[in-house]
């Protein structure tokens, strides 16, 4: 990582490098994604099955235009198809720049997932802040390290121009103490804080993803939208991806551990994970003092936050 | 959480809590700690063999002063011997503060495990600071929230006055921006700066696993010192524990992400955990820009740092 790098990567909470693919790298993630998407509406396979199972993917005007990100379906793709993904996963341009940000033994989280646009897509809500603080994305700079929990890396795969639409962040927002407006987070009012970088099929994109604010502006371009973006982490921290699979106790602990404890202490036997869309690892103590697991966790948090759900 | 345990546990790192477990709790747990030392000691059956492996038990003349703690032994144990532990797990007294120090869906990462003393027994040299950083287990204030990524509950089963030996700690240590100066980290010149809190059997002490600087120093106490720890963890942060047996890519995820991957893509698919005692998490580039595992990761760590590796 160059010192300007740092210097904008500390300042920003996001970095464009431009030409990490080549055109022909382009070409193939391209080729794979066409692939990937004929499967998926045409495949009368077990393959094309697993492959709808596991992207559960959405489609505007037949375009393809989101998957989901716990399963790390294009690392799945038959060969060659897969290929393209896989060298995305340890690119040098990508390994010698994580390494600082997220630290040595960075992992991949989740993804990589598919983010695509037509004309017409709506707005994505900006999310993710330095306010709440959230332990497993948060940015920190201590002594002479930096630390950013999350670091996404979006590879893109078509152009975006400064009117496209495509991801946009708020510059800073990483260590705002504050958590974002409304008008902010819908960009009905973003104050002038709004950014829409500019960037080219090939370039990579990190950003901070949940410390920084950010979304994806309306696309505008008369080509479809297509970035696939893969979720990583410090060494120490659990988000989704797979992290969601293995939270039950019984795939931490051996069964000796777990059996016939009562439903208070399989709370604290959970797997790590900032998203575990279950509510049996929250636990409550009434003004008795009775402790119990806390049900109505998640659906509060439903109403109060998005960030948190959203991971 | 009392205002002031808030403000003591902030300013200082530890907070200890008196009364938690009942006499007759705390004699519970010491039956069964007997039962332990009896079985690791005297038992020839298959059950035995387990749980010195799983227990990695060490002596000073007779007596149990170190256990393992990757593996939950205590909760294994056959009943009644098991249930006083299980009771420590997510009693109300440990809920309610875990809540506020930890977070909400705060998880067991490690332990139970049991350290003892004995007159004779050595320092154990005082480890963790705020400096270096590590995410997964350091301190944050923010907005009036805080955050401990890992807070460990010490029981104690035998009474240890002030100055009798036992935890030892550096109050304020988790703030440090300065690494531990050596003469501090082996209490040959502590500058004044350790503290011994006392604590009675039933007692629980909280602290700042990683973040607050600790150790313990000779036991000079009538009685042996018994103490078992559970180290808690934040929902999001992975340490030691379950978390080393859930690391290899191939348990971590499906066979179809991982299966013909090469060494460099399989690095970014372990699992979280801050110490992997395996070097192939770890990536580097060499000269020519090429991306490798980094075998010397883990090996520099160890003579660089005993805080990483001990998570």
């Amino acid at each position: 990582m160059k010192p300007r790098e740092r210097y904008y990567w500390d300042l920003n909470g996001h970095l464009i490098v431009p030409d990490v693919l080549s055109p022909g790298e382009v070409a193939a993630a391209n080729e794979a994604l066409d692939h990937a998407d004929d499967h998926m509406r045409n495949g009368t396979d077990a393959y094309a099955e697993r492959l709808r199972e596991s992207a559960n993917a959405a489609w505007v005007d037949d375009t393809l235009v989101r998957t989901r990100p716990e399963a790390p379906f294009l690392l799945t793709l038959e060969p060659p198809h897969c290929e393209p993904f896989r060298r995305m996963l340890v690119h040098p341009e990508i390994v010698s720049r994580l390494r600082e940000m997220s630290g040595p033994g960075f992992r991949l989280d989740s993804g990589p997932v598919f983010i695509g646009g037509v004309d017409g897509t709506r707005l994505h809500k900006l999310h993710g802040s330095g306010e709440p603080h959230k332990p497993y994305v948060g940015y920190d700079t201590s002594g002479n390290g930096i630390f950013a929990g999350a670091a996404t890396v979006a590879y893109l795969l078509a152009d975006a121009g400064p009117d496209d639409g495509g991801y946009a962040c708020v510059p800073g927002s990483h260590k705002s103490r504050y958590p974002i407006p409304p008008g902010v987070r819908t960009t009905e009012n973003d104050m002038g804080c709004v950014a829409k970088p500019v960037v080219k099929a090939g370039d990579a994109l990190f950003f901070m993803d949940g410390a920084q604010t950010h979304g994806a502006l309306p696309w505008k371009a008369s080509h479809p939208r297509r970035t696939v973006l893969f979720k990583f982490h410090c060494r120490t921290s659990a988000r989704r991806g797979s992290a969601v699979w293995n939270l039950e106790p019984e795939m931490q602990w051996d069964t000796n551990v777990i059996e016939n404890m009562t439903p208070t202490q399989r709370s604290v036997m959970y797997g790590p994970s900032s998203s575990p869309q279950s509510d049996g690892p929250y636990l409550q103590v009434s003004d008795e003092g009775v402790v119990s697991v806390d049900h109505a966790y998640l659906p509060s948090l439903k109403t109060h936050s998005d960030t948190f759900v959203a991971g | 959480m009392t205002p002031n345990e808030r403000y003591y546990w902030d300013l200082v790192g530890h907070l200890v809590v008196p009364n938690v477990l009942t006499a007759s709790e705390v004699a519970a747990a010491n039956e069964a700690l007997d039962y332990l030392v009896d079985r690791l000691q005297n038992g020839t059956d298959e059950s035995s063999d387990l749980l010195r492996k799983h227990a990695q038990p060490r002596w000073i003349d007779g007596t149990l002063v170190w256990t393992d703690h990757t593996v939950p032994f205590l909760l294994m144990l056959p009943q009644p011997h098991c249930e006083p532990f299980r009771k420590m797990l997510a009693p109300p007294q440990i809920v309610r503060r875990l809540r506020a120090m930890c977070g909400e869906g705060f998880r067991l990462d490690g332990g139970p495990f049991f350290i003892g003393g004995a007159t004779g027994t050595e320092v154990h040299d005082l480890h963790g600071a705020g400096e270096p950083h590590k995410p997964y287990v350091a301190y944050a204030e923010q907005n009036g929230a805080s955050f401990t990524g890992a807070v460990t509950v010490s029981y104690a089963f035998s009474d240890a006055g002030a100055g009798e030996g036992g935890f030892a700690c550096v109050p304020g240590s988790h703030k440090s921006r300065y690494p531990i100066p050596p003469g501090l980290r082996t209490m040959d010149d502590d500058m004044g700066c350790v503290e011994n809190p006392s604590a009675k059997a039933g007692d629980a002490i909280f602290f700042m696993n990683g973040a607050q600087t600790h150790g313990a120093v000779p036991w000079r106490g009538v009685n042996a010192r018994r103490t078992v720890l559970f180290m808690y963890s934040a929902r999001s942060a992975a340490r030691q524990g379950a978390s080393r047996w859930c690391l290899d890519p191939d348990r971590y995820w499906d066979a179809d992400a991982v299966s013909g991957m090469t060494p460099e893509q399989r690095a970014v698919m372990y699992g979280p955990s801050s110490a992997p005692q395996t070097d192939g998490p770890y990536l580097d580039l060499d000269e020519d820009g090429v991306v490798k595992v980094d075998r010397d990761y883990l090996t520099s760590l160890e003579t660089a740092s005993d805080t990483f590796l001990r998570g």
